[in-house]
């Protein structure tokens, strides 16, 4: 059997969307774990994607902690004695899969980004992305049950079964979490979301000062796409707050235009799944023109307002002709 | 009064490793080491704490014997002792292991209130160390702190998650693992450099674990070929190199 469990559905649904085909291949089942406070039409939806679905609903469940999450998936997972343990890529998930790693006493592996079953040995194998995500490294665990994280996005959603999954509801003993959430505060509410955006422009510490992302903004708008940065520009700067790269927003777009982006190895990570890279800088050693595909070697403060003149421009003309 | 410890690795510096591109394998052989860069944050808030409150910091590092450099940089940021766990059977180790080492290592020395941690190291990106430490000694874990506070026996935090900042509660001793944001970590001086090879740093190995088999096994690592085409302008005047740019986009259909 593998097992899935996220505190996120979508998380969820692209686990149970990759466990199918591990499934298939090793002729296992899959089961979901849902957890939470009146969750049990969550626990139905959900069984239109998973052939179990483990349901566990107790008030202390309403804001569950890591911890409290863990041990109930730890007692799950002593009843019904997985194989494979798929857990999500959100940072609780990550945490999740520590703890509860740590509770059986077997290895994890973090934040996978494929896994596979290999045709003869039918051993598992999970690739992962390693040193600031220049290179992949693939994997086996030797414990059992084999527990991993899996990064958001990576794989897609599961379609709807047949026939409907089982909902087993489990009737666990839970101790409260000693520790206390005090207060929760919902960040910005994102527009479009980056990581599935089509087209993604980036500022890095080439600009000189935080109102020159209007620039980076008027760009964005010609293209109708979506602005990002880098770390350095969101976490020291502090001028924006979605930063691409390994530990931010993977994006995967057609069309990535990075402006004052030295390309940082953490920041290639980020963007290789990209159709397309363009690059703008001032230093001709910069490390993005060896992963871009278009180039140019100039003054941001010149080349964005041509760039964005000769974009509108197109496009104008493109509406004309039309 | 707070005894606080705190949990540094010995990282390998990623933007310094090359690539064999006859093998499409990372050579990591060479490349220098530095202290992972989120575990200097935890550093810092450390000496935060024990500037704010009183009480002691000591640091602990497994690693290779050179992981002292790590160390003596901690204690010259103001951490008072430190702790090498250094055993050629920990070459190959896993979070699995490491986790057990350290944890191990922590009740040894004994008795700490707050354990800090980097949320994940630079090079590995495990995010395990720190919550697997916390099972391990049964002590609350709080992860991805942006902001302590001590206040007596108990700690409020601000933890940085997806779409919300949640600030929790936990009586001590606890384990908190923190954010590349939390602070901004000083520069030792060099006469903090010279004193802090006054402070002692014990040496330990593994001798006395039980379970040091790693559970993960690495079978191959490498790196994918980067496609990409790399056409870059350098001497064309800014007009011109756009128009090529645009024009190439119009080709690719990724610009209309």
């Amino acid at each position: 059997m593998i097992v899935t469990y996220s505190s996120s559905i979508d998380c969820m649904l692209e686990l149970v969307g990759k466990s199918r085909s591990i499934a298939e291949t090793l002729g296992f089942k899959v089961a979901s774990i849902v957890m939470g406070l009146n969750v049990s039409d969550l626990a139905d939806n959900i069984s239109l994607y998973s052939d179990i679905v483990y349901l566990v609903d107790n008030p202390v469940l309403e804001h569950a902690t890591p911890d409290v999450q863990s041990t109930v998936l730890h007692s799950i997972l002593e009843k019904v004695k997985p194989e494979l343990v798929l857990l999500g890529g959100l940072k609780e998930d990550k945490e999740v899969a520590a703890r509860l790693s740590a509770k059986m006493n077997v290895g994890c592996v973090s934040e996978c980004i494929d896994v596979e079953v290999e045709q003869q040995s039918k051993k598992t194998l999970f690739k992962r992305l390693v040193y600031g995500g220049i290179a992949i490294a693939i994997e086996s665990i030797s414990s059992k049950p084999q527990v991993v994280s899996v990064r958001r996005g990576v794989f897609e959603k599961a379609k709807p079964l047949t026939v409907k999954g089982e909902v087993v509801r489990l009737d666990i003993p839970i101790q409260k979490s000693r520790i206390e959430v005090v207060e929760v505060r919902s960040k910005e509410a994102r527009g479009v979301d980056i990581e599935s955006a089509e087209v993604v422009v980036v500022g890095g510490r080439g600009f000189r000062r935080r109102e020159d992302f209007k620039l980076l903004e008027d760009l964005k708008e010609a293209l109708n796409g979506v602005v990002g940065c880098t770390r350095p520009v969101a976490a020291d700067l502090k001028w924006f707050t979605e930063w691409v790269g390994l530990s931010g927003h993977m994006v995967k777009p057609k069309l990535y235009i990075g402006v004052g982006v030295s390309g940082a190895i953490q920041h290639i990570a980020g963007i290789k799944d990209s159709k397309i890279v363009v690059a703008v800088n001032n230093d001709p050693n910069a490390p993005i023109f060896n992963a871009c595909d278009y180039g140019i070697v100039g003054d941001l403060y010149e080349v964005l307002p041509e760039l964005i003149r000769e974009i509108k421009a197109l496009k104008e003309s493109t509406y004309k002709g039309s | 009064m707070v005894r606080v410890a705190v949990c540094v690795k010995y990282s390998i510096d990623v933007s310094n490793i090359k690539v064999d591109r006859a093998t499409q394998t990372p050579i990591t052989i060479g490349v220098s080491r530095r202290m992972s860069d989120i575990d200097r944050r935890a550093v810092e808030e450390a000496i935060r704490i024990k500037e704010k409150h009183g009480g002691t910091v000591t640091a602990f590092t497994l690693g290779i014997p050179e992981a002292r450099a790590c160390l003596r940089e901690a204690l010259a940021m103001g951490v008072d002792d430190a702790v090498l766990i250094t055993d050629p059977i920990l070459e190959s180790s896993d979070t699995y292991v490491t986790s057990r080492v350290l944890a191990n290592a922590l009740v040894k020395l004994g008795l700490f209130d707050i354990i800090l941690c980097g949320e994940t190291s630079t090079d590995g990106y495990s995010y395990q160390v720190g919550p697997r430490i916390a099972e391990i000694l049964n002590i609350p874990c709080i992860t991805y702190a942006k902001n302590i506070a001590l206040n007596g026996s108990y700690v409020t935090v601000e933890r940085d998650l997806e779409d919300r900042y949640e600030f929790v509660k936990a009586q001590l001793p606890v384990l908190i693992t923190v954010t590349r944001e939390i602070n901004e970590p000083r520069h030792p001086s060099t006469a903090s450099m010279m004193k802090a090879f006054k402070k002692p740093i014990k040496t330990l190995n593994a001798k006395d674990v039980d379970g040091l088999d790693p559970q993960v096994q690495v079978l191959k690592v490498f790196v994918p070929e980067l496609k990409r085409k790399s056409i870059v302008f350098k001497d064309l005047p800014v007009k011109q190199a756009v128009a090529e740019v645009v024009k190439s986009l119009v080709k690719e259909g990724v610009l209309k």
